[in-house]
């Protein structure tokens, strides 16, 4: 069974007691590394990832609950955000980088991943051969204006709904290893970038809005019977 | 939008539809292929240039390997021609955003 755990006040993922079973803060203490079937809930406090964890999930559903990057970490558990935070559930500040080995979902109006205009800093979201961006509403990726950090993503990304899962304006060069699963109306991907390598299927309408980016559609695949519109 | 570089060719086989759709920009096709797998297949490309994609069609038997008579088999009474009807157009490149 998986047992949740909390942020009861804000600070650094690594600090001692930093977490609790209880919401309130009236459970038990833990503290980092947690368990690795855990799910850890932002609870809306300001977090910094100081370390890199293991576990099986991190969400949000608040507001204001935020979990910002300090140096290079890697988070290897599936990141979920259900909440209206434009700002982000996780931000990139310029100098940082970050990995997830895990699938990404957004299912409410706010973004999961943001990455200030300021921003260089590159992320990766690998689950290969599974869904590595799960959209249904908002946005997954939020780069901010100018922002240059390189996306990577192996993996799928299926968007069902949002506006713009992926949204990057700032010079760089994104790949995807993975397919394009698109149901939803608005394109998947919104990209002004240098350059967006696809090495995977694209299938639905209306994938990729862009007017300044060279897509290069790479590798040998194949579109199913049933993979039309 | 570039089907396939230099590095790494496109090599796309379609057993559904693929319609692609160019509003701005330039296609290069020069390393990318589709290939219609099946006589079901459907390609259809719209661009304001000649740069599309090149399409081949699904591999047919000789004229004298395809037997003429109805069977289990899907025989024809006669030889049978594929035909490539357009789609509606799923992939739109060069938007101005707004």
């Amino acid at each position: 069974m998986t047992t949740y755990y909390y942020q009861p006040a804000s600070g650094n993922w690594s600090d001692t007691d930093a977490w609790n079973t209880a919401a309130n803060g009236s459970g038990d203490d833990a503290s980092h590394p947690l368990p690795s079937d855990a799910t850890a809930d932002l609870n809306g406090k300001a977090v910094t990832l100081d370390v890199s964890p293991t576990l099986a999930a991190i969400q949000a559903s608040d507001t204001v609950g935020q979990l910002t990057v300090s140096g290079s970490r890697a988070i290897t558990a599936a990141v979920n955000y259900s909440g209206k935070l434009t700002g982000g559930m996780i931000t990139l500040p310029n100098g940082t980088a970050l990995t997830i080995n895990g699938q990404v979902s957004n299912s409410g109006s706010g973004y999961a991943i943001r990455m200030p205009a300021e921003s260089n800093a590159p992320i990766t979201i690998s689950n290969p051969g599974g869904t590595a961006i799960s959209c249904s509403y908002g946005r997954a990726i939020m780069g901010f204006s100018t922002s240059t950090g390189a996306v990577t993503i192996v993996g799928d990304v299926v968007v069902s709904g949002g506006i713009y899962a992926i949204y990057t304006t700032g010079a760089a060069n994104h790949s995807l290893t993975g397919n394009i699963l698109k149901t939803g109306a608005t394109a998947a991907w919104l990209c002004n970038a240098t350059s967006l390598t696809i090495n995977g299927r694209i299938v639905g309408y209306d994938p990729f809005y862009t007017s300044s980016t060279t897509i290069n559609w790479i590798g040998t695949h194949t579109l199913a019977a049933d993979e039309q519109v | 939008m570039n089907f396939g570089t230099a590095g790494t060719a496109l090599l796309l086989t379609v057993l559904g539809r693929l319609t692609i759709t160019k509003y701005g920009g330039n296609f290069s096709q020069s390393y990318g292929t589709v290939t219609l797998g099946s006589a079901a297949a459907q390609a259809a490309m719209y661009s304001n240039n000649a740069q599309v994609l090149a399409v081949t069609g699904p591999v047919l038997p000789d004229a004298a390997n395809v037997l003429q008579g109805s069977g289990q088999y899907g025989y024809a009474s006669d030889l049978q021609l594929p035909s490539y009807p357009g789609a509606s157009l799923p992939i739109r490149i060069g938007q101005v955003i707004q």
